[in-house]
Parts: C-alpha cells; structure tokens; sequence
C-alpha cells in the first residue's frame, strides 16, 4: 500500500473520532443543562402563584385600610360605616376591582344575610361591589368592628370577617 | 518500535479522558449536593396567618372585667390566662380563651387528613426579652387541631402583646400546616 493513503486513512480515523467526541460531549452537555433548567423551573409556577395571591392579599388590606372602611386600627373595618356607605352608588365604581364582598365568618350564621340599614347588626353579608367578570378571587381575614351599647354604655364591639377581593388577574 | 509508541500515547490518551470524566463527575456531583441539599422544614412566615391570628386577636370575647359591659378582647385573655386571672363571672381566662379560639378556628378550617389543611396548632408563651431566645418559657396555652405526622409546608403567624414591662411579652403563635 502506499505510504500516503496508509497516512490518510489513519487521519480520517483521528477526524471521526474527534468527531464523535464532540458529539457525545455535546449531547452531554445538553442533557445536563437539560436537568437543572428543569429543576430549577420547577417553582417558578406555585412561586408565581405565592406571589400573585400576595398581592391580591395586599390589595384587600389596602382596600380595609381606606379611610372609608377602616376602623382607626390595622386590619379592621368600622361597620357602621360600612354598612351606611355600601347604600351609596357612587361607591360603586371607586373600587378598581371587579368585587368587592366583606363576610362575617365567627359567630356563624348558617345563611347569608345581606347586610342593609333595616337589618344591620343582624346580618353577615357585605356586597360593595357585586361580583362580575372575575376570573379570580383572593380574601384576607379581618376584624369587623361596631360600637354596641349596653346597660347605657358604650363598648367596641370586634367580630372575625374576611374581605374577599374579585379581579380579572388570570393565573394558568 | 513504533507501534509500541503508538500503543503508549493511546494509553495516555485514555487515561487523559478518563481523568477528565472523573473530574466533571466529581464536580457535578458537589454541585448537584449543594443545589438539591434539603431545605430545614422550618415554618414560613405567612400574610394571611398573620392576618389572621392579628383579627383574631381584637375578637371582643363574652369575658368582661369588673362589670358589663367591660369585654375582653382575646389578645386581653391571652394575658389574663398567663397571669391565672378569672373574668368578672368567676370563669378562669384560660378556659373562655380556649372555648372562644376552639370555636372561632373550626369556623375558619377543618383539619383533617382528607383536608387540605392537615394541622393547625395555636399557643401562647412569655418570653422574657424577645432578642433573647433563652427567656422564651414553654407554652402556657396550646390548641390544637389534626394529624401533624402528614405535614409538607407550614405556615406561621406570630402575635406580639408587651406586658406592663415593656421587654417583657406574650407571644402568640398559629402553625399551619398543609398536605398539598
């Protein structure tokens, strides 16, 4: 054989083999940037779901807080006025959300009752803004609070409520 | 001649890449231990517990002080039980505090292996200085609620009332456990 192609034979040998190296390497190298994107991805969903129900909670302490709601303490709603202001439509449309609901939760009452200044304290329901259009809904727990009187004096009064919060975000 | 040189650099070359091999192995291997190391189990501060265990706190009991209608609220009975103090009817605070969180936390969950909410667990401690760990007595009030054994996240409130001495405190906290 000639000394030449027994040289050329042996150096395509070599190119295959660097070849399949690089190629397998590759593929190696794949796969494991495979692996960790996978591990490292697998949060971001209940992440993001943590962090979108945050701010909707957020949003319904905001919304407690306003100086139409609130009770003069964090995380508490004056009654009285919540009930007196809920009569007015032009509040309908000052809460940038798609509904607005505050619910007594403890003492129960086994049916829901609309609150209105016929029946209030009687009551355990508070529609600001009827629900419409929401895709989703999130709630924080609050105190709902009123002045009560007994034996001539006056006393605040704190039950457990909750504000639940209706929006159009959408979370997949 | 030449062959044996030949066979010797091949030798070299697989040992060359099999060293190779070994350190990327290794390497992955720290890596990988180091990413995927498990997290404590510790409990995760939450809003809405905290929101919770804050509105809770204000709840205007059927306990009152000297005489009607001086009610305490639940974060009042929380210091009165501590201190071994009887409402105004000769009811122990203790027990009107457990009455009052027991039915007021069925209201809100129902702990249970089928729900999604496996445990809870309410509980009141003093704590002597709060930068200090060492002066947190154990618990002198705990509710609880569920099988603890099936927990995979929990959640944590915590609620803080000073004492007369403003270093002193009593502590309030709500664990919450969730299956899913």
């Amino acid at each position: 054989m000639h000394p030449f192609t027994c040289k050329s034979r042996k150096s395509q040998t070599k190119i295959k083999e660097m070849v399949f190296m690089i190629a397998f390497l590759a593929i190696f190298f794949v796969i494991v940037a495979l692996f960790f994107l996978a591990v490292s991805t697998a949060g971001i969903k209940s992440q993001f779901y943590d962090s979108s129900k945050a701010g909707a909670i957020l949003l319904a302490i905001k919304l407690a807080d306003s100086p139409e709601m609130s009770c003069g303490e964090a995380n508490c709603i004056d009654t009285d006025k919540l009930v007196a202001f809920k009569q007015h439509t032009a509040y309908k449309n000052f809460w940038l959300v798609d509904g607005l609901v505050v619910k007594k939760i403890y003492p129960f009452q086994n049916s829901s009752v609309e609150c209105n200044t016929g029946n209030y304290p009687n009551c355990n329901t508070y529609t600001i803004k009827t629900p419409s259009n929401y895709s989703s809904q999130d709630s924080s727990y609050l105190s709902l609070c009123r002045i009560e009187n007994k034996n001539n004096y006056l006393y605040k009064k704190c039950e457990l409520g909750k504000i639940i919060v209706y929006t159009s975000r959408k979370i997949t | 001649m030449k062959n044996i040189r030949e066979n010797k650099k091949a030798q070299q070359e697989i040992v060359g890449f099999v060293i190779i091999v070994i350190i990327v192995a290794v390497v992955g291997v720290i890596f990988l231990g180091i990413y995927l190391k498990p997290q404590p189990s510790v409990a995760t501060k939450d809003a809405e517990i905290n929101n919770l265990l804050i509105s809770t706190s204000k709840y205007t009991t059927s306990c009152y002080k000297d005489s009607e209608p001086n009610y305490r609220t639940i974060e009042d009975l929380v210091v009165d039980c501590y201190q071994y103090k009887k409402c105004g009817d000769g009811e122990f605070a203790c027990i009107v505090l457990n009455r009052t969180y027991s039915e007021m936390l069925n209201r809100v969950w129902i702990a249970g292996d089928t729900s999604a909410i496996r445990h809870y667990e309410i509980k009141a401690y003093y704590q002597g200085n709060l930068t200090d760990p060492t002066t947190k007595k154990p618990a002198f009030f705990t509710l609880e609620s569920g099988n603890s054994s099936k927990c995979l996240t929990t959640k944590a409130g915590q609620k803080i009332t000073s004492l007369e001495n403003p270093e002193e405190s009593v502590v309030t906290e709500l664990r919450v456990c969730f299956g899913s």
